[in-house]
């Protein structure tokens, strides 16, 4: 009893005080964001060249942040920016609106865009890798390469704006890309923007790094902009300035290129049929609609187009399933690296790439599709193939006499919309799901 | 000090009744945190329901919130020099503390079977097929929408013309926004693609989780014309604070027009360079009614 009383509650007060404030005020310090630099590519050259890249790297890291900035304040170079037709390609406004903090005004306007939405996936540098990627299956898209899968030009062209904004607006299903189609027009245009000059930004880092590992001996010092070039020797400085300049404004053209190359599609005269819009129409439309599908089938088990070697027999991807993609191959089969073998692949591991995976072909039978679903979608990949995937793009008459004529990509398209309705054959549901191949 | 104690327990029940009551009857600002208007009949006991619940807990509330504060106070050892008396219970006060509660609760669960049967079990029925509704042959209404909830997002789509889903005539909806018209019976079905979600329309009352492998029908009506806000209400993973969607009540003709614009982007096999969107500002998330 006297131990209660002589007991005050002061000192307990004042603790519990402290320690809400320490909890408050404690774990703010954020650190500065910066643009990391492409170790895994830097790695590959490295057993390529036999040369140390460091110095590459760092002086790399130092142009690029001269031209493009800092995550905090990115900056459009100032030579896209000056050329009349490169200008329009990204605005600085929308690059500043996207980048930097998350941060917000009175009126709602978010800004810091990128951090919000995108980062924990696609980290600060767009390289794919941020905390949740490793989670994720399939891995978020690395844009440093400048490859994107879905989009309306022709393999091995830039997809066009409207292909990015597509992508943020409707999401990637099949993926972990979700859908931002609640956010504001402008929010998705700063972000089409920035994700424009990352994909760009990462394409000079690596044509840089490439550029010093073949052309320079980078042991005996060379650099890539000598400044000490600057006053002995003006004209080399000149070259070596206007070889970097010309890097970026080529990588910058092939995005203005893009609107002109898109693969025009004109749509089959009206009464074609069409899965879905005719499977519940005429007799008449039903049966033509029958002879459609019936003759995609055969296209995609024929030799032409031969879809079932990788998609398999039965349409589910089960064909070839041992193949990588562009990016895993980058730095594996381009490198001469086993992309299984486990000890070999760690050194690339240990700067940040993620464990390969096989790129599977897409089981045809699920419905979903990453691209899309309309027939216009399906079509696009046909004739255009995948980006930075085995899909390749099936050639069309009259141009190539050996390929498939538009009916017939039609006809294929009602095949591939009408499987995830199709019965698998008899056969394949008898084998019990554990002696399957591919269960 | 010698207070300090109980007046920090004070500020319970008071801080926690004044907010309450600021969120019932602010309409705006931080503190404007009641229920959005409830436009759908078929749940107007659900609010009926929650009000009684949290009448009855208020009271308890704000009572236990005093008795603590008064013992405190009137106890406080630094005062109060009495020695403590120690109690050994009170058998009719026992009872009744325990006879009280018992009828509250048995009669609350009595009277929210009811509710809880037409939100969850008396599914909307349809004639069947002898053509007369409330025969004995009636059959279950079928779902004509689908919602797949999915990291993170929501994928919608519609029944075709033959009214089930599931068939080559589906209709795939906008990613994250659901239609429907205002003043009908609606179905819907809902699945997850992959963990658990839980759909929550706050305007329509209408929460119900997503179970991964499972089919889940929920049904409403929607009787005022407005865009509203869709949520996840299952925490569900990183992203679970991107599951925003967005509900729009309009009349059935403009309902069946959108349902066309669907069906003609769904076919559509003709490249055409993306329309300029609509700025989604101009629908802001509240319920103003859009035309
Ligand atoms: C060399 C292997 C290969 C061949 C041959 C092939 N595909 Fe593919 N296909 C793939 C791979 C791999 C993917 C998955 C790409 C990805 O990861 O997005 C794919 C994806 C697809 C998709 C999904 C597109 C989307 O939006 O999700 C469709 C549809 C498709 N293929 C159809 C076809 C058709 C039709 C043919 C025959 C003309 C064909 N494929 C031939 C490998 C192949
Ligand atoms: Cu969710």
């Amino acid at each position: 009893m006297n131990r209660l009383r002589n007991h005050s509650s002061g000192p307990l007060v004042i603790t519990t005080l402290i320690a809400v404030a320490v909890s408050f005020l404690s774990g703010c310090e954020v650190p500065i964001a910066s643009f990391s630099s492409n170790l895994v590519f830097a790695k590959r050259l490295e057993i390529d060249s036999g040369m140390k890249m460091e110095p590459a790297v760092n002086e790399t890291q130092s142009i690029l942040a001269e031209m493009f900035g800092t995550p905090d304040q990115p900056t459009w170079p100032k030579l896209l920016s000056e050329d009349q037709e490169l200008a329009g390609l990204v605005s600085q406004q929308r690059l500043t609106r996207a980048a930097g903090a998350v941060r917000s005004d009175q009126q709602d306007n978010h800004f810091g865009l990128f951090r919000e939405h995108c980062v924990h996936c696609h980290s600060v540098v767009g390289n794919g890798v941020g905390p949740t990627s490793s989670f994720l299956n399939p891995y978020p898209r690395d844009f440093r390469m400048g490859i994107f899968k879905f989009k309306t030009t022709p393999k091995g062209k830039k997809p066009t704006r409207e292909d990015v904004m597509r992508l943020l607006t409707e999401g990637i299903m099949g993926t972990s890309m979700p859908s931002f189609r609640l956010l504001k027009q402008d929010d998705l245009e700063a972000l089409t923007d920035y994700a424009i000059y990352l994909a760009i930004r990462g394409e000079v880092e690596r044509r840089l790094m490439m550029e010093a590992a073949s052309e320079l001996d980078l042991d005996k010092g060379e650099r890539l902009l000598d400044p000490a070039l600057k006053e002995s020797a003006p004209d080399d400085y000149q070259d070596q300035l206007r070889l970097i300049e010309e890097t970026v404004t080529k990588v910058a053209q092939s995005w203005t290129g893009a609107a002109s190359s898109v693969t025009k599609v004109e749509a089959p005269p009206a009464d074609y049929p069409l899965f879905g819009r005719d499977t519940a129409g005429s007799k008449e439309a039903q049966d033509r609609l029958g002879a459609s599908i019936a003759n995609g089938r055969s296209i995609f088990h024929g030799k032409i187009a031969n879809c079932a070697s990788c998609h398999g027999n039965t349409a589910m991807g089960d064909g070839q399933t041992n193949d990588y993609d562009d990016w895993t191959k980058d730095w594996t089969i381009l490198a001469k690296v086993d992309p299984r073998d486990k000890e070999h692949i760690q050194p690339f591991l240990d700067v940040g790439a993620l464990k390969p995976r096989n790129i599977l072909p897409r089981n045809l039978r699920s419905g979903i599709y990453r691209g899309g679903s309309q027939p216009v979608d399906l079509y696009h990949r046909i004739v255009q193939g995948i980006d930075g995937t085995p899909m390749p793009a099936v050639g069309l008459k009259p141009d190539n006499p050996q390929g498939l004529s538009t009916e017939e990509v039609w006809d294929l398209v009602n095949y591939l919309l009408s499987l995830p309705y199709e019965h698998i054959t008899q056969q394949s549901s008898q084998v019990p799901p554990y002696q399957r191949e591919n269960p | 000090m010698g207070k300090f104690w109980s007046l920090l327990f004070l500020c319970v029940p008071v801080l926690g009744t004044a907010m309450y009551l600021a969120g019932m009857y602010t309409s705006s600002g931080p503190l404007a945190m009641w229920f959005p208007e409830n436009i759908n009949p078929m749940a107007e006991e659900i609010d009926l329901l929650h009000d009684i619940i949290l009448a009855l807990s208020g009271v308890v509330f704000v009572a236990t919130g005093l008795a603590i504060f008064l013992f405190m106070w009137c106890y406080e050892c630094g005062c109060n020099k009495q020695l403590a008396k120690f109690v050994h219970g009170n058998h009719r006060v026992e009872l009744w503390w325990t006879i009280i509660p018992t009828i509250v609760l048995v009669a609350l669960a009595v009277y929210q079977f009811k509710v809880y049967a037409d939100v969850r079990i008396n599914r909307p029925m349809m004639a069947g097929a002898d053509g007369v509704k409330g025969t004995a042959d009636d059959v279950p209404e079928p779902a004509s929408f689908e919602v797949m909830g999915r990291q993170f997002e929501w994928r919608i789509r519609y029944a075709g013309e033959d009214r089930l889903l599931d068939t080559p005539d589906d209709i795939l909806g906008d990613v994250n926004e659901l239609h429907c018209p205002t003043g009908t019976v609606m179905v819907g079905s809902l699945k997850s693609a992959d963990v658990l979600h839980s759909f929550f329309i706050p305007a329509l009352r209408l929460k119900n989780d997503m179970i991964p492998g499972t089919r889940q029908i929920v049904w409403f009506q929607a009787d005022k014309i407005g865009s509203y806000e869709i949520v996840c209400a299952e925490l569900c993973g990183w992203g679970h604070y991107k599951m925003k969607g967005r509900f729009v009540a309009e009349p059935p003709d403009q309902f069946q027009a959108y349902l066309q614009r669907l069906r003609e982007k769904q076919f559509l096999r003709e490249y055409v360079p993306a329309p300029p969107q609509p700025a989604t500002d101009q629908v802001a998330l509240d319920n103003q009614p859009t035309n």
